[in-house]
C-alpha cells in the first residue's frame, strides 16, 4: 500500500456543557492510504461520527472543541488551517456523505443545481461545462437519463437515488478522500448492496481513500481492507480486515463479533452478550473504558490507560490482557 | 396439528393517498391478500424491505388498523367481528412490542405505571398486588424492582426495550407481535434482547410474530419465515429451508444482498436493478417481474399464486422449484 494520505494523530474532541467538559473523542490515531477502505466501526456513542466530522471541522464549535491533535492531509494540518484554507479542501479534496440523504439535500433546489454548486465554488468551469460535468457525474453514479434527471428535486427520488446524488456531489471535484458516515444505514439491503458496490467501483477508478464509518460488521467484512474499532472515544484495536475477523485480540472486538447473529451460534440458541452498556460520557474515568464490561479485566486496567500497542502482523491493540491469538471466534 | 393460534386468510388493507381539491385520490395496497398462520409457542418471522406492508400486517392483526377484507381468527375467535368488550379481552392475549423504545413509552409515566397499566385496565391486580407483579415483571426482563419508580428518559435504549417487553408480558399473552424490536439497538444490546425473547418463550410458551427487515436476525429467531414484497407473501417456509434453498427469486436476491460477516468469503451477488416499484402503481402480473433476473414472458401478465413446492415450503413464482 502507498503512503498515507490522511493521518489523524492524538485527536481529542470535547463537548462543553453546563455539567462539565466531556471528551467524545479521546486521543484517536488513524491513517488512511490512497485506494484503501478503512472502516471505523463502533456502537452508538463511541465517537465515530464526531471524529469524522472533525476532519473537515464540521462540528459546531462551541459546544464542540478540538482540544488536541493533528489531522494531516497532504502534509497540511487541517486543525491549524484558516477558514479559507479549509474551504479549499472541503468538498474539493476531501468530501463527505452522510447517513440520511434526504436531510443532506436541499429540498428547494433541483439536484443539478446542488451537484453543480461545488463546481461553481471550486472550479472556473463555465455554466455549460458545469452542466456537462453534472450529467457525466450522474451517469457515473448509475442514474438513468441524467440529462433529464438533473431537473428533479430531492423528493422525487427514492432513498437509494438520493444517496447516489450525494455521492455524485461528493465526487464532483475528484477528491482524494471520501468520508462516508453510515452511508447505507437508512437503505434496504438490496439498495445497500448497490451503493456499496458503487463506492467500491469509484474507489478503484479514482484511487480514492475511503473512510467508511459504520456499526454493521457485515458491511465491514464486505468492503474494508483495514478496520479500526472504536470504543468510548478511543481506538481499541486496528488491523487488516481478515485478521480482525479471524482473531480479534481486544476483548471488546471479540465480544462484538461473537454477539452477532449468523455467526457460529446455532439458530435459536442464546447469543454471546457483552454485559452492561457503553459508559456515559460523564462516567468515563481513567484506566480502560471497557473494564467494567470486560471478563478479562485486571487490577491494572482500573489504573492505567492501555496504550495502542503493536501485536503480531501490524495489528495494534489497546489492552493489558488481550485475548489469546489462538482463541478465534468459533470457540 | 391442532388449530393454529392465529389464522389469517385473504387479508386486505389499502390506504388512500393524496386526493385533494383537484387531485385524484390514489389507493395504496399495503396488504394485498395475505394468508398466515402462527402456532402456539412458535416464532414466525416476517421479512421484507421498507414499504412491503409487514408492519401494516402486524397492526391489522391486532386491529390497531382496521382491515378492509379478510379473516383473522385468534384462539378460535373472530377478531374482526369482535365488539369493544370482546376486543379488549382479546388484547389481553395478544400484545405488541414496537421498534422505537423511545417513542413507545409515555415520557410522563413512571415505568411501573406503564408496565402495570394493563393490569389495572383489565382489573387483574391493584395496589400492592399490582406493585408486586410489576416488580416480578421487571425481574423477568432483567431489571431491578426499584426501577418501577423511574421515568423512561432515565434508561438506555436496551433497557427501554426491556420495559416495552415487560409491559407486553404483563397480561400473560399467548402472542406477541414484535415489530422490529431490535432494529434501533446496537449489536451487543441486540444480542441481550434477542436472548431475553428466547428465554421468555421457553419459560412462558409465548408465540412471536417477529417482524424485521434484518434477515440475519430473523433467521436466528424464527421457526418459520414469511417473505413479503409489495403487500403480498411471496414465499413461506421453515427457516432452515428458506435460507438454504430459497424458492423465489426475490428471496434469493435478498439473501445474497445481506452482507456476511466473513471477509473474503463473498458469494456471487445477484444484483437487483432499480428500486422497489411504488405500491401506488404495482406492476402487472408478478409484482417482482420488473426487477427479476429470471423473468419470463408469463410473469408480465399472470400473477403467480402461492403454491406448495416442498412440504411446508410455498412460493409465488411461476418458475418454482428453482
Amino acid at each position: 500500500m502507498s503512503e498515507p494520505i490522511l493521518q489523524i494523530r492524538g485527536l481529542r474532541v470535547s463537548f462543553r456543557t453546563d455539567a462539565g467538559v466531556f471528551p467524545a473523542v479521546d486521543g484517536v490515531d488513524l491513517e488512511l492510504c490512497r485506494g484503501e477502505t478503512l472502516c471505523v466501526v463502533g456502537e452508538s456513542g463511541c465517537g465515530k461520527s464526531v471524529m469524522a466530522l472533525s476532519v473537515l471541522r464540521l462540528l459546531p464549535e462551541p459546544p464542540a472543541e478540538v482540544e488536541a491533535g493533528e489531522i494531516l492531509f497532504q502534509g497540511q494540518d487541517l486543525l491549524a488551517a484558516s477558514p479559507k484554507e479549509l474551504q479549499a479542501v472541503r468538498g474539493n479534496q476531501i468530501s463527505m456523505i452522510f447517513q440520511e440523504p434526504m436531510t443532506s439535500l436541499n429540498p428547494v433546489f433541483n439536484i443539478g443545481n446542488q451537484i453543480g454548486e461545488a463546481l461553481k465554488v471550486h472550479t472556473d468551469l463555465s455554466r455549460r461545462q458545469r452542466r456537462d460535468r453534472v450529467v457525466e457525474l450522474l451517469d457515473l453514479v448509475g442514474i438513468d437519463s441524467p440529462g433529464l434527471r438533473l431537473r428533479d428535486y430531492p423528493h422525487q427520488l427514492s432513498g437509494g437515488m438520493r444517496q447516489r446524488v450525494m455521492i455524485a456531489m461528493a465526487l464532483s471535484c475528484s477528491p482524494d478522500v471520501l468520508i462516508a458516515d453510515e452511508p447505507t444505514t437508512a437503505l434496504d439491503v438490496t439498495i445497500q448492496a448497490q451503493i456499496l458496490e458503487l463506492i467500491e467501483e469509484l474507489k478503484q477508478r479514482m484511487r480514492l481513500g475511503v473512510l467508511l464509518i459504520t456499526h454493521d460488521l457485515g458491511v465491514v467484512a464486505e468492503v474494508a481492507q483495514r478496520v479500526a474499532v472504536l470504543y468510548a472515544g478511543r481506538v481499541v484495536e486496528t488491523a487488516g480486515v481478515r485478521e480482525i475477523f479471524a482473531a480479534p485480540r481486544h476483548p471488546y472486538t471479540y465480544g462484538l463479533l461473537r454477539s452477532m447473529t449468523g455467526g457460529e451460534v446455532g439458530q435459536r440458541q442464546r447469543l454471546h452478550t457483552i454485559p452492561g452498556v457503553v459508559p456515559d460520557l460523564a462516567e468515563r474515568r481513567g484506566g480502560c473504558h471497557f473494564r467494567d464490561r470486560c471478563s478479562r479485566a485486571l487490577e491494572l486496567c482500573g489504573r492505567v490507560d492501555p496504550e495502542l500497542a503493536p501485536l503480531a502482523g501490524g495489528r495494534l491493540t489497546a489492552c493489558h490482557n488481550p485475548v489469546p491469538a489462538a482463541a478465534g471466534i468459533a470457540s | 396439528m391442532s388449530a393454529p393460534l392465529l389464522r389469517v386468510r385473504g387479508l386486505h388493507k389499502r390506504f388512500s393517498v393524496g386526493g385533494g381539491f383537484l387531485a385524484r385520490r390514489a389507493w395504496l395496497r399495503a396488504v394485498d391478500g395475505v394468508d398466515l398462520d402462527v402456532n402456539s409457542g412458535e416464532t414466525v418471522g416476517l421479512v421484507g424491505e421498507s414499504g412491503c406492508g409487514k408492519s401494516t400486517l402486524g397492526r391489522t392483526i391486532l386491529r390497531l388498523i382496521e382491515a378492509d377484507r379478510g379473516e383473522i381468527s385468534f384462539e378460535g375467535q373472530d377478531v374482526r367481528a369482535a365488539g369493544r368488550r370482546e376486543l379488549r379481552a382479546l388484547r389481553r392475549r395478544m400484545q405488541i412490542v414496537f421498534q422505537d423504545p423511545y417513542a413507545s413509552l409515555n415520557p410522563r409515566m413512571r415505568v411501573g405505571d406503564a408496565i402495570g397499566e394493563g393490569l389495572g385496565i383489565h382489573r387483574i391486580a391493584r395496589g400492592d398486588a399490582r406493585r408486586r407483579q410489576v416488580a416480578e415483571l421487571l425481574e423477568t426482563v432483567g431489571m431491578r424492582p426499584e426501577h418501577a419508580s423511574r421515568y423512561p428518559h432515565e434508561f438506555s435504549g436496551g433497557q427501554r426495550q426491556r420495559i416495552g417487553i415487560a409491559r407486553a408480558l404483563a397480561l400473560r399473552p399467548s402472542l406477541i407481535v414484535a415489530d422490529e424490536p431490535v432494529s434501533s439497538l446496537d449489536v451487543s444490546i441486540q444480542a441481550q434482547i434477542l436472548n431475553l425473547m428466547l428465554d421468555l418463550q421457553k419459560q412462558l410458551g409465548v408465540a412471536y410474530l417477529f417482524i424485521s427487515h434484518d434477515l440475519r436476525v430473523v433467521k436466528h429467531m424464527s421457526d418459520r419465515v414469511f417473505v413479503m414484497y409489495l403487500g403480498r407473501v411471496v414465499e413461506e417456509a421453515p427457516s432452515r429451508d428458506l435460507y438454504a434453498r430459497p424458492q423465489h427469486p426475490y428471496t434469493e436476491s435478498l439473501l445474497s444482498a445481506v452482507p456476511e460477516p466473513n471477509p473474503g468469503g463473498r458469494r456471487d451477488r445477484i444484483q437487483l436493478s432499480g428500486d422497489v416499484p411504488s405500491p401506488l402503481a404495482p406492476p402487472s402480473g408478478c409484482p417482482f417481474h420488473p426487477r427479476c433476473p429470471r423473468v419470463v414472458e408469463r410473469c408480465r401478465s399472470e400473477t403467480p399464486a402461492l403454491r406448495e413446492i416442498h412440504p411446508g415450503h410455498r412460493s409465488a413464482c411461476h418458475l418454482a422449484p428453482l
